[in-house]
């Protein structure tokens, strides 16, 4: 019969796909409860504020009345150059005629291009870690890498899903009779 | 805590074992219990996860000073020039029909599709030379900063810019003002690495007024890369 000695494997691997599980859905939670409240959560499709904001997350933004604007916040905006694909960049400074200059992380000069305020569409407030990784892939036509996503969610759930109770070898044998 | 179900007496042991072993099974049966185990395997992964949020965000958003850049890495888009940080032209002594040539290699080693345009930053003139000098810009391939020699401009669409310093610099200031030279002259990557080299020509104009003697005129040539 297995007991608490021979069983911790399977309880170590049951235990460790639920709070997998358990840590991929809060870190949804926390990409879309704030959607509730009017905020709005983007999957950052490029490298320009590597190495604090990577390719594949998720960030929250809340919307920001112009006086709270303050140098060093990193904001959304409409991009005027490519209007369907919001741009987030860090604030680096505001021009005398009151449009604002941004700036990538990784850029190694702010952009030439100044933004006007009107533009500003919120203010980046959480960061969700990889949680957009499946959705860079499909963008950038990586279908291998959604299905090893998804079979490794699929291998999650039904391991996080079967039973932690005692398996009883003895049930599939002794009940046999002639 | 009581017995919840005969699941647990299954991991007792059995009768004639030894002692201290049953005591010690009990215990971790008691406290290892499967929905003790489970829940709190599912709130160690709720917890984790509002700690990886809150330490991210605080990393990336409370930051009031942006590093320093130069963090270029893949997934990008990258542009380098062949000129060491040198300039161009640094011309004196320019009379009306002064002439010169120079040319500069471009590269876009980006893995992301991009668009690269010119333009001009840090412009200044005095005595509105810029006005008087007339400036060419041509793309093609071959040659390098330096030297033209072996400058082939492309077939179609060569022609980058042409007219008054001074128009090249209020009209073409950023990105968004920047020159695209039309149709197939665009330059557009698909995330491989390419070259172009630059041919600017300049010539003071033969009818430069008098006025502007004695002035200087100044601009950096800035190429810029996004994402397509």
């Amino acid at each position: 019969m297995e007991d608490i000695h021979t069983a911790w494997p399977r309880v170590l691997a049951v235990v460790t796909a639920r709070a997998l599980l358990a840590l991929l859905i809060g870190l949804l939670l926390w990409a879309l409860v704030p959607a509730l409240f009017g905020w709005r959560t983007n999957v950052v499709m490029s490298g320009s504020m590597r190495p604090h904001i990577q390719v594949g997350d998720l960030v929250v933004t809340r919307p920001v009345s112009v006086d709270d604007l303050a140098p060093g916040q990193v904001v959304l905006v409409t991009d005027r150059l490519h209007p369907d694909r919001p741009l987030m960049h860090r604030l680096v400074r505001e021009t005398p005629d009151g449009r604002l200059i941004l700036r990538g992380d990784a850029n190694k000069t702010a952009d030439s291009d100044p933004v006007g305020i009107r533009d500003v569409r919120g203010v980046a407030v959480l960061r969700i870690p990889a949680l957009g990784l499946p959705v860079v892939a499909a963008q950038q036509h990586h279908p291998t890498d959604l299905v090893l996503a998804l079979a490794g969610l699929v291998v999650l759930v039904v391991v996080g899903c079967s039973s932690l109770r005692p398996v009883h070898p003895r049930r599939y044998w002794t009940s046999v009779r002639t | 805590m009581p017995e919840r179900s005969s699941r647990q007496q299954d991991l007792r042991p059995a009768p004639g074992a030894d002692p201290a072993v049953a005591d010690h099974d009990g215990l971790v049966a008691r406290w290892l219990n499967p929905r003790t185990v489970g829940v709190a395997a599912i709130i160690a992964g709720l917890l984790a996860s509002a700690g990886l949020v809150w330490h991210e965000s605080y990393s990336a958003f409370s930051a009031t000073t942006s590093n320093s850049g130069n963090s270029w890495t893949g997934g990008t888009v990258q542009l380098s020039d062949d000129d060491s940080g040198g300039a161009l032209f640094n011309a004196s002594g320019l009379a009306p029909g002064s002439t010169g040539s120079q040319c500069i290699s471009v590269t876009s080693t980006g893995t992301l599709p991009a668009l690269i345009k010119l333009y001009g930053t840090s412009y200044a003139t005095t005595r509105s030379l810029a006005a008087a000098l007339n400036l060419t810009v041509t793309q093609g391939t071959g040659a390098g900063y330096g030297s033209c020699t072996g400058f082939t401009p492309l077939t179609a669409g060569a022609t980058v810019f042409s007219g008054t310093l001074a128009g090249f610099a209020t009209a073409h200031s950023t990105y968004g003002s920047g020159i695209l030279a039309g149709g197939a002259g665009a330059w557009k990557t698909t995330g491989a690495t390419s070259s172009r080299t630059y041919r600017f020509t300049y010539t003071m104009s033969p009818a430069a007024p008098t006025s502007t003697m004695g002035g200087t005129a100044a601009v950096g040539f800035t190429w810029e890369s996004q994402n397509t």
